[in-house]
């Protein structure tokens, strides 16, 4: 009910909102209003219909006093902003509890018969005819007036009410429709008064089916992109795995190669001690090689000597034989006395023949010894060139252990950088994987949440021609 | 009856001379060459303050002069009071053999050797050429010589 400002109804009413006239009514009001509310509730208690309107008589006596309050207050304190606050709140409660005007009316078409009573015949006044009469006349235009009011009013609530009812239906229909779901429902037609309301919930109905039809197509996108999303985890996760094996493997063949430049290392420390010692031997050899080239030379010496003996010998054995011969010449022309002779010669010259043989034998030994030595000679000084070979290669050798030895250090620097490196590689791998698995939980958890909102827009029908058919466009989904 | 010989190398063949015709052996030593002489006379020798005539046995027997050293012997022969050196290779043994096996060398060969051989036998393996000491010496230039 709208407050409308008083004073425009009181200057259309004519009255002010405190008048001299007040004081008068004030005391008629304070004489007969409890008797008048007391005929009143009496009368309203004997009728069940409106005594029923009470919940308990506690409540109506409280009604009945906030009514004889309101009256007396009216009148002592002016028709002001409180009159109406308490008007107002009368007419909400009897709106509350469904007290229809026209009994409202009629009361106080009751109550103002003993006020108009009390106005124009107070006191023993009433006894006298003409005023009895007069205030007959006064009760009888304000009750028809009063009655004309009411019937008036109720037309004209009767209309309003046939009206709301309408808005009530129309909208109470649509908005079923909405409360199951249907949002493919015509545009409710309302009464010219209620144009805009007609207008906002028309322009509503559709801006909803719009906005769940996004909904249901972004619901499904949402779908799609979280199972994409979830496929792309589980693959990163799966991939993230296989990295994490592969640099497992990695991490170890690198361990392994570590462990193989270690024993390169050592192995070519070991080399480099073998070829010092090779070095020195190699030398040693040279020298032992000098000295046999002399002890040879020294050999080559002492058969020169030999055979100068066994030519001595030899020529001594010559001697002897011819010595012996002669011997045996002359034992033979000695003839018989000769012949013991010529067997010591004969003893005599195979002694000298066994010692040029021999002395023969000792130099061919010689000769032979010498060849051999000679060729000894010559063995020994290619073996000596052979050591100065090896001693060459072994330096070299030693040149290319220590550029190996250096690229083993090198080695072992980078296969340590390499190493860092696979440990944050391991490490990123690690961290991705976790990563994977959030990403996993998130889209199933987006999943599972773009389920549950298709599900909440799932109870939504849209419009058959609407390509937003939240039914039709979900289903397949809600199945997968 | 037995031959005794004394046996000795020359040019690589085995020849024997009857002991009793030698009568020493002795090792070479530088010859003195003589003019006019035949190729097969080396030259001469001082024997003990004598004069011997050295005898080239190859060259005598056709073959090339030997190239002497100390180590070739020189065998010193009597022959009718005439001595005479010859120049072998080598002197090997004193042997004797048995006259019957003394076989006469063909006849009517025209080689030199045959016609300074006594005969030729048998000894163990080889073959030894006996040789005549008197065909040997008989020459008129040696004669001149001596």
């Amino acid at each position: 009910m709208a407050h409308r400002p008083l004073s425009e109804r009181l200057e259309y009413y004519g009255i002010k909102a405190r008048d001299p006239a007040y004081k008068g009514v004030s005391r008629a009001v304070r004489k007969r209003i409890d008797t008048a509310l007391d005929v009143f509730y009496a009368e309203l208690a004997s009728r069940e219909n409106l005594a029923a309107k009470f919940e308990n008589p506690e409540m109506m006596r409280r009604a009945r006093n906030a009514q004889s309050n309101h009256w007396i207050s009216v009148f002592e304190q002016g028709v002001d902003d409180r009159f109406r606050d308490r008007a107002a709140h009368i007419g909400a409660v009897h709106a509350r509890i469904g007290l229809e005007p026209k009994w409202y009316v009629g009361s106080y078409a009751r109550l103002l018969e003993h006020l108009i009573e009390e106005i124009v015949a107070p006191g023993w006044k009433r006894f006298l005819p003409w005023k009895r009469a007069e205030a007959r006349r006064v009760v009888a235009l304000i009750k028809v007036s009063l009655l004309d009011i009411e019937v008036a009013l109720s037309s004209y609530f009767f209309d309003l009410k046939g009206k709301v009812s309408s808005v009530n239906e129309g909208l109470g229909s649509a908005l079923s429709s909405l409360a199951s779901g249907e949002l493919a429902i015509e545009p409710v037609k309302l009464p010219n008064e209620y144009e805009q309301v007609e207008k906002d919930f028309n322009t509503t109905i559709e801006t909803l089916q719009e906005t769940i039809g996004a909904v249901v197509q972004n619901v499904r996108t949402i779908r799609t992109g979280s199972a994409e999303i979830r496929s792309a985890s589980d693959d990163l996760a799966r991939r993230t795995e296989e990295q994490a094996a592969n640099l497992e493997e990695t991490a170890a063949a690198i361990a392994e190669t570590n462990q193989r430049i270690q024993d390169t290392a050592a192995t070519t420390n070991s080399a480099s001690g073998t070829i010092a010692a090779a070095t020195q031997i190699a030398d040693d050899g040279s020298s032992i090689v000098a000295q046999a080239v002399s002890a040879m030379d020294q050999i080559e010496k002492s058969s020169e000597e030999i055979n100068n003996i066994i030519s001595v010998i030899d020529s001594i054995a010559f001697q002897t034989n011819l010595l012996a011969l002669n011997a045996g010449v002359e034992a033979a022309r000695a003839g018989e006395t000769g012949k013991g002779f010529a067997v010591v010669a004969s003893e005599v010259r195979a002694l000298a023949q066994r010692c040029a043989e021999a002395a023969d034998d000792v130099k061919g030994l010689i000769s032979a010894s010498s060849e051999h030595v000679s060729s000894g000679v010559d063995l020994v000084k290619r073996s000596g060139e052979s050591f100065d070979a090896i001693t060459k290669g072994v330096t070299e050798l030693q040149t290319s252990i220590r550029a190996i030895a250096e690229s083993t250090e090198i080695q072992a620097t980078s296969i340590s950088q390499i190493t860092t490196t696979v440990r944050d590689l391991d490490n990123s791998t690690q961290q991705n994987a976790a990563m994977a698995e959030q990403c996993t939980a998130a889209a199933a958890s987006l999943a599972s949440e773009a389920e549950r909102l298709g599900e909440s827009v799932g109870h939504f029908s849209l419009a058959s021609h609407d390509q937003y058919d939240a039914h039709q466009l979900l289903a397949p989904s809600i199945a997968a | 009856m037995r031959h005794e010989l004394i046996t000795f190398g020359v040019s690589g063949q085995l020849f024997g001379l009857d002991i009793m015709t030698i009568r020493e052996i002795r090792a070479w030593s530088p010859v003195t060459r003589l003019p006019r002489v035949p190729e097969y006379v080396a030259g001469v020798v001082n024997l003990r303050g004598a004069v011997l005539p050295v005898v080239d046995l190859a060259v005598r027997l056709g073959w090339p002069p030997t190239d002497a050293t100390p180590r070739n012997p020189i065998i010193v022969t009597e022959l009718d009071d005439q001595s005479r050196g010859l120049i072998v290779h080598d002197v090997n043994d004193i042997v004797s053999i048995s006259a019957e096996d003394l076989q006469q060398p063909e006849t009517g060969r025209e080689d030199t050797i045959t016609n300074f051989l006594t005969g030729v036998a048998p000894l163990g393996e080889e073959m030894v050429m006996v040789l005549d000491l008197a065909k040997l010496m008989r020459d008129d230039e040696l004669e001149l010589a001596a």
